[in-house]
């Protein structure tokens, strides 16, 4: 029996998405395809809907409309926000999707992609403190719209690649073992042959190399760091990871957090808050949640959180047990 | 070999952007019009935030990868019993295969499969020669 490794790439929601099928009998080919296709779609439709970087979108409509009293909201908009606030209100506030106006005000007002390309527009508007501001949001459950307060505005860009990815596993799952990964939010469902999918892991200092690899069976990982999406301002680097209760990047002892979850959704919220939080605090969440992580600190030192299923590692790398 | 594979999935993307791009500006181009009259921004007003094109897409990209997902079960259940591959009873192959990964092709923007090797055996817990021989993917940072 022929065994078929079938993959499809594209580029969406400002990164490169993947999506891996495996499957034995090639009559499904055609379904395969058609499953991809659809699967492209759904990453489009998710990012026309959802992007902060397009004017057009629902999240932008409602951030538009802050401050002019409750807005019905489409149904994708509707959930992945309530998703938004059940995972700030499970973290105790660490993850916030009120960070807009802390990440316009730390330079990142327009995609990655253009920041890099024009440059850093410094202004001197001090730090928004926003702890807390997901509390004012307020969701009307019957008629699904959100009543925004005009100095808020909202940010669903990881969670919501997370829930697409989550989603996009789920509906291929009956096709067969699937792996869908969006810029490395990454969900497997089902093993090929019995065998895991083996996924490197990148070195958050060296990222053209990986320093060890994961053979994930089922599940999600997710990875947070500091490294990548960093620019100067002034006279300091800032990053994209804020810190609500400072409003500004954040400034814990860790450099890069790669959470193992059950979802993607779980996955990218919990690695934003661990980074966030710190080694100490962040490996109390993980355990707290049965999670497991792999940490890499500021300094380089590394740490393993819960069963982290890491399998090799590249000789360069030192792994600790927490 | 993770360099390979990283290799791999950026020519990949690439392709699959020069491709898609044109398709998706076709799709995407009525809503980069010039910007609305008075009376369509007043009209914009009243509409609620979530009630776009944007939705109507989403619903039907829904609606595509669940009733597919639907039709394979059913298929599965009803056409050939054969069961899910996570469960699959694997008939072995006496035909040698390749170890190696072959380079994948594009057709219409979506890779020919690759051949792997076959499983070895009847309902092998884990294969005899591994199904991947490199890292499929890669965590990045984000």
């Amino acid at each position: 029996m022929t065994t078929m490794l079938y993959e499809h790439h594209f580029r969406a929601m400002n990164t490169g998405v993947g999506v891996w099928i495996w499957s034995t009998n090639p009559e499904r080919l055609l379904m395969i395809r058609a499953g991809m296709r659809g699967a492209e779609d759904f990453f489009t439709s998710v990012e026309a809907e959802l992007s902060r970087f397009r004017s057009t979108s629902a999240l932008s409509r409602l951030n538009r409309a802050a401050g002019r009293g409750p807005q019905v909201v489409s149904p994708m908009l509707w959930t992945v926000l309530r998703a938004a606030l059940d995972a700030a209100r499970e973290s105790g506030g660490i993850y916030d999707p009120t960070v807009l106006h802390s990440l316009e005000r730390a330079g990142y007002d327009r995609s990655f992609e253009a920041i890099e390309a024009t440059g850093d527009t410094e202004t001197d508007s001090p730090p928004v403190r926003i702890f807390g501001s997901w509390r004012r949001i307020r969701p009307d459950d019957t008629a699904h719209s959100v009543d925004l307060p005009g100095d808020l505005a909202v940010d669903l860009g990881g969670i919501a690649k997370g829930w697409t990815v989550d989603h996009v596993a789920f509906a291929l799952a009956p096709l067969g073992p699937v792996l869908v990964d969006a810029g490395g939010d990454l969900r497997v469902v089902g093993t090929a042959d019995g065998e895991r999918w083996p996924i490197g892991v990148q070195d958050p200092f060296t990222p053209e190399r990986d320093r060890a690899f994961v053979r994930l069976g089922r599940g999600a990982l997710a990875t947070s760091s500091i490294g990548g999406r960093r620019w100067q301002r002034g006279d300091r680097m800032v990053h994209h990871m804020i810190d609500p209760r400072t409003g500004t990047s954040a400034d814990s002892n860790l450099h890069s957090v790669t959470v193992h979850a059950s979802h993607a959704m779980t996955a990218d919220v919990a690695a934003k808050v661990v980074l966030v939080l710190g080694s100490e605090a962040g490996t109390a969440y993980l355990m707290q949640r049965g999670l497991s992580a792999l940490l890499t600190a500021t300094d380089g030192h590394e740490m393993v959180v819960g069963d982290f299923p890491h399998q090799e590692v590249v000789p360069h790398a030192s792994f600790h047990c927490a | 070999m993770t360099i390979v594979v990283d290799a791999d999935l950026t020519a990949a993307v690439h392709t699959t952007i020069d491709e898609r791009g044109s398709e998706t500006m076709r799709r995407s181009s009525p809503m980069k019009t010039a910007p609305p009259t008075g009376s369509a921004k007043a009209a914009r007003a009243q509409r609620p935030a979530g009630g776009s094109a944007a939705s109507g897409q989403w619903w039907k990209a829904w609606v595509l990868l669940t009733s597919l997902g639907a039709t394979v079960l059913g298929w599965m259940a009803f056409s050939t019993g054969e069961p899910p591959v996570e469960n699959a009873v694997v008939a072995p192959d006496t035909t040698p295969m390749p170890t190696q990964v072959a380079p994948a092709r594009h057709v219409n923007g979506l890779e020919q499969p690759r051949p792997l090797p076959p499983s070895a055996g009847m309902l092998p817990p884990m294969p005899q020669k591994p199904v991947f021989q490199a890292p499929v993917t890669r965590t990045r940072r984000s």
